[in-house]
């Protein structure tokens, strides 16, 4: 069972800690620049590995895998090439110039990327459904009414411009009225008529 | 001792066994990792994976065993089948929406149709355990070779006793039997007005009238044998027959007109269980039928539309439990539901916890965790109805109500009583409202997504517009096109092609291991049953319960009925006739009795009658210090035992004796009244407008009592008599201590000030304190007329029919020990505590019926002496002793002063005495 660590200069990251909402272990004290650019390296290598493995053996443990391939949570950069996070990384956090990042640029990245993370749940609404309760209630918090998700009109009236009803199940249109296994399936309109057995 | 260990070991070890999942070729894994694990990451397990907490419609797409089980709504992915495959479906928004923002690219479409079709292949692997009982067949056939309760009951010759002039019945040769061998003699025959109130209360639960005492004396001096068989036989066939041993039903059933737990939501229709259960106690229907309604009505042949309905309502017993709707992940709703309809089936007619082995196998009895799951494929493959019906437009969920349901209709016209008919103009006006309501929340939404307004407001609008809809939804469901409401009960349903479920680890939902066929408790069947084909099996279980081949559900109910007869159960622990319940005291009269029982045709009345009619039944309680020490718990029924009269027949006997009681069946209940809401703060609706309402009642009866007031002062008259609800006690003991001149002049100025005084609104120093009392005063009496929430103290209806809402019952019930309506309670508590005393001598409800005994009193008697005999006859069925005589007219001296007449008052005062003491609340 393989376990992907990353490292970073500030010490070990878990494997689903998410950068937005840093939580970092600190391991030990960076020391001199070498060193911090041999983690740095290290680090941003496991990265890009990590993103970019995408085969994993069947006794793998899914989840771990499943986090590694999602990536960071909501507010991370998603969907990059990770030599471009790098290379913005530097470039915004790079205050000397000396092509890495010492521990006050790394703090002031993560802060600021915090600080981006936050902003953007509170003022877009945007995140990944289903994360779980941070900072700024995401997740869970996420499905309930007035949280900020977009709220455009969704499904097949979409295009249409036909309103979707606000707290109706979804199932319940007519079209997705299937024989189901659960007591809110399949339910008609003005309740449910018995079956009969005959007397014989 | 090293191989008793390694037994151990080895009987608890829960064998793992991973089945690996089929090897894939490379292509397929590089397909799957490169194009669908991330799709699947990505979009689905923020809500369909464990890790991230969320498994809406109980789907998880994190492994290919939980993928290819699915949701509530079927399988997600059926390899080869896109058909079938609900979560292709879901993708291309064909009847599902997912991912429910937007759509995917038709890229990532195209690779899983692609993926599906050629197999749907996954790498994940599908850790499939099965677990291994530690119970295994050889313990479950010891056990039910050797453990008295799994063997079939036998047929017992009554034994040969030496004091052959004391039995009269069977029974009593068994309890004799019993104590000569103890070398205990039974107590001696109780007093007649003693037996009587017994056998009135036991089988109705009323005190008898003076007219049932007198008939009953005369005719016990000749024959008590026969005075005692024509009084049972009179009451058995009273209509409060039904409705005193329904009551002991409901207890055993849970029955409540709630869901309980943290949003209490109402089940409008479960009064017509109450009903059936009264119905078929009056009627005698035979115990085994009445089985087989309960737990499978909805399959049970009938002739007529009337008997298909009440079989129907019948099976409102599995649908009425207690239920968290709240619960976001409806698969552990569904599995908590199942639970809970094992738990109450076992429990009520085999006395026995199987829900235990939901999570392991059971600690001390043979079920092992197969055979829970083995009923829970019985009870899963049932569709629960319990909620409220969906409209045209569907279910709206309020912000607390995550599970719902809906309701079966009745094949018969009888809607609620309470639901209103509309004309197709409201019914218009309803669809214009649920529709300007959907679209003004749709304009909420929009409004937030372009920050127009607060989130804090977006929230507020969507709860308020969410919970209008619910409301609005539900008004137009009951009805149909005209207008007219719809009938409805609670039950099940069979579900079309029944599955076996499979068995979950620790009880724990994502965690299945293999699959179990259906089943019944193995310990309990001497031959393997066998479900046919195509059924659900819940009938065949039915049918095994309510069998002579099950050695436990006569002995259950044999056993239930003694206990509420004699005052405790031949097994005391009357839901657990397991190992660790106890052993029954008289096993062959348990025995006796449950054989009997059958042949009598599962007759509950027979039982009682011969219970009723047995020398046992009508010992007295009479105490012996030699018999206490031998046998301290009376388990060998040397004595009767006395008991408190439980919540009901209190309420019922004040009601009754005050002459007050309504015994007309209320139709419906006030939670059919109220509808389908959430029960809040004690109250059936808003409590907010209840609150107003009060308010304004309250400052109605400020403004006439302070024209009273200035009336009062005016005519210079006292205004002492209209002191309200203040207890009627303390007010004696006010004139007492007037009369004996102590504090005669204090209590004058205390008296003048609760009301103001005599000299205006602002003359005397207490003034304030007086304003304060009667504004607490108005406000009572305007709680008392909006009415006090869920303690219906205004309803003179027999108790049986008040309201019962879990966690809110009413006060009247709940201070005397009322059954918890989330549990099976086959015996009550029997507490004795200040809260009683203090609700006897306070509660408004005691107060007004000590006033309407008293009235009673007043017109029923010829003369003051005639008052105190009827009174003590009404509420002791028994004239008052000398002692009493003398001190009832200490009382009323020092209540009224010497040489006054008994006036209404002193009689309520005398009468709530009586209701408060010790002998009106205890069966001796």
């Amino acid at each position: 069972m393989r376990k992907l660590t990353i490292l970073s200069p500030l010490g070990q990251v878990g494997p689903f800690d998410s950068i937005g909402n840093v939580s970092c272990q600190i391991r030990k004290k960076p020391e001199e620049g070498s060193n911090q650019m041999k983690y740095l390296t290290l680090t941003l290598a496991c990265v890009a590995l990590g993103m970019g493995t995408n085969t994993s053996s069947a006794e793998e443990n899914p989840q771990r895998v499943e986090r590694r391939a999602d990536g960071p949570r909501a507010g991370g950069p998603q969907g990059r090439d990770p030599a471009a996070m790098v290379s913005k990384m530097l470039s915004e956090f790079d205050r000397n110039g000396d092509k890495m990042l010492n521990v006050q640029e790394l703090t002031a990245m993560f802060t600021e990327m915090k600080e981006r993370s936050m902003q953007g749940r509170s003022d877009s609404g945007k995140g990944r459904p289903g994360a779980r309760n941070g900072p700024s209630g995401q997740g869970r918090t996420a499905a309930r009414p007035g949280s900020g998700r977009p709220d455009k009109p969704r499904g097949p009236n979409a295009e249409s411009g036909k309103q979707d009803r606000p707290d109706a199940d979804r199932r319940r249109r007519p079209k997705g009225q299937r024989g189901g296994s659960d007591e809110e399936q399949g339910q008609k309109p003005g309740g449910d008529r018995p079956n009969r057995v005959d007397a014989k | 001792m090293l191989f008793l260990r390694n037994l151990i070991l080895i009987v608890f070890a829960v064998v793992v066994v991973p089945v690996h999942a089929q090897q894939l070729t490379p292509d397929q894994l590089k397909f799957f990792e490169t194009k669908i694990r991330p799709v699947l990451i990505k979009e689905c397990y923020g809500c369909h994976s464990n890790q991230s907490g969320n498994v809406r419609g109980g789907l998880r797409l994190d492994t290919k065993e939980l993928m290819l089980i699915g949701g509530s709504s079927g399988p997600a992915i059926v390899p080869g089948d896109l058909e079938e495959s609900l979560l292709f479906n879901a993708i291309v928004h064909e009847d599902f929406v997912m991912p429910p923002k937007r759509k995917l690219s038709d890229a990532v479409i195209k690779d899983f149709r692609d993926w599906i079709e050629m197999g749907a292949p996954d790498p994940r692997v599908n850790k499939i355990t099965k677990i291994q009982s530690s119970i295994t067949s050889e313990d479950i056939d010891h056990a039910r070779e050797t453990f008295w309760a799994y063997q079939p009951p036998e047929k017992q010759v009554p034994p040969t006793v030496d004091n052959t002039d004391w039995p009269i019945t069977t029974i009593d040769h068994f309890i004799l039997a019993e104590l000569e061998q103890a070398g205990l003699e039974p107590a001696k025959d109780a007093e007649s007005y003693k037996v009587l109130r017994r056998l009135c209360f036991d089988l109705v639960g009323l005190p008898p009238t003076p007219a049932q005492i007198e008939y009953f004396g005369s005719r016990w001096k000749s024959s008590p044998e026969q005075a005692i068989a024509h009084v049972v036989d009179s009451l058995l066939q009273r209509e409060q027959f039904g409705e005193r041993w329904g009551r002991h039903w409901l207890d055993v059933a849970r029955f409540a007109e709630s869901t309980g737990r943290e949003v209490n939501q109402t089940y409008p229709h479960a009064w017509r269980y109450r009903d059936y259960v009264i119905d078929s106690f009056n009627a005698d229907k035979p115990f085994d039928q009445f089985v087989w309604e309960q737990v499978a009505g909805d399959l049970l042949p009938a002739k007529t539309d009337e008997i298909w309905s009440s079989n129907l309502v019948a099976t409102t017993f599995l649908a009425m439990g207690p239920k968290n709707v709240n619960e976001r992940n409806r698969v552990q709703f569904a599995a908590d539901q199942v639970d809970e309809q094992i738990d109450a089936t076992t429990r009520v007619f085999l006395g026995t916890s199987v829900a235990c082995a939901r999570c392991h196998d059971h600690k001390f009895d043979a079920i092992p965790q197969t055979d829970y799951y083995a009923l829970a494929g019985i009870f899963a493959n049932s569709k629960t109805y319990w909620g409220a019906p969906p409209s045209e437009y569907g279910t709206f969920n309020t912000a607390q109500t995550k599970r719902t349901s809906s309701l079966l209709l009745l094949p018969i016209d009888d809607p609620n009583p309470f639901d209103p008919r509309y004309t197709s103009a409201e019914l218009s006006d309803l669809r214009s409202e649920i529709q300007s309501t959907m679209e003004s929340a749709a304009e909420s939404r929009r409004d937030r997504a372009a920050g127009r307004i607060e989130p804090q407001q977006a929230i507020r609008d969507r709860l308020r517009t969410a919970n209008q809809l619910s409301a609005m939804s539900v008004k137009l469901a009951v009805v149909d096109e005209n207008g007219n409401p719809h009938s409805y009960c609670m039950g099940v349903q069979e579900r079309e092609n029944p599955v076996d479920v499979r068995l979950l680890v620790r009880g724990e939902i994502d965690q299945p291991a293999q699959t179990v066929p259906r089943g019944f408790p193995q310990v309990l069947c001497s031959e393997p049953v066998s479900i046919a084909g195509g059924s659900s099996g819940r009938l065949d279980f039915a049918k095994w319960l309510g069998s002579p081949d099950n050695p436990l559900t006569a002995r259950v109910m044999v056993n239930r009925i003694w206990q509420h007869m004699i005052g405790q159960g031949i097994v005391s622990s009357t839901e657990n006739f397991g190992v660790t319940g106890q052993a029954p005291s008289h096993p062959a009269l348990l025995d006796h009795l449950a054989v009997e029982f059958m042949e009598s045709g599962w007759s509950v009345k027979s039982l009682i009658r011969q219970i009723a009619t047995s020398r046992v039944y009508r010992m007295s309680t009479s105490y012996d210090a030699h018999h206490h020490e031998y046998d301290p718990e009376n388990a060998l029924v040397w004595r009767a035992n006395p008991r408190r009269l439980d919540a009901e027949a209190i309420r019922d006997a004040m009601l009754s004796i005050s002459g007050e009681m309504d015994l007309e069946r209320p139709r419906g209940s006030e939670v059919a009244k109220a509808g389908y809401l959430r029960v809040r703060d004690g109250t059936l609706g808003d409590p907010r407008a209840t609150a107003r309402q009060v308010a304004d009642l309250a400052r109605k009866n400020v403004m006439e009592s302070m024209q009273q007031r200035g009336r009062s002062a005016v005519g210079g008259t006292g205004s002492r008599a209209n002191s309200g609800s203040n207890s009627r006690l303390t007010d004696l003991r006010n004139r007492a201590r007037q009369k004996s001149g102590t504090f005669g002049q204090q209590n004058n100025a205390r008296s003048k000030s609760r009301f103001g005084g005599l000299n205006g609104r602002n003359n005397l120093p207490g003034d304030r304190s007086g304003q304060q009392a009667m504004i607490e005063a108005a406000v009572r009496k305007a709680s008392s007329l909006v009415g006090s929430g869920l303690d219906m103290e205004q309803a003179r209806y027999r108790s049986v029919y008040l309201p019962i809402v879990r966690d809110e019952v009413p006060r009247s019930l709940d201070v005397f020990d009322f059954a918890d309506s989330n549990t099976v309670t086959g015996v009550r508590e029997s507490s004795n505590t200040a809260n009683q005393a203090l609700y006897m001598m306070n509660n408004p409800f005691v107060i007004r019926q000590s006033q309407g005994f008293a009235k009673r009193i007043q017109q029923d008697s010829k003369g003051s002496a005639n008052e105190i005999e009827l009174m003590f006859l009404l509420a002791y069925g028994r004239p008052p002793t000398s002692g009493e005589r003398a001190a009832t007219a200490a009382l009323v001296r020092s209540y009224s002063g010497a040489g006054r007449s008994l006036s209404e008052s002193t009689l309520a005062v005398l009468c709530q005495s009586l209701f408060a003491s010790a002998e009106f609340r205890y069966i001796d």
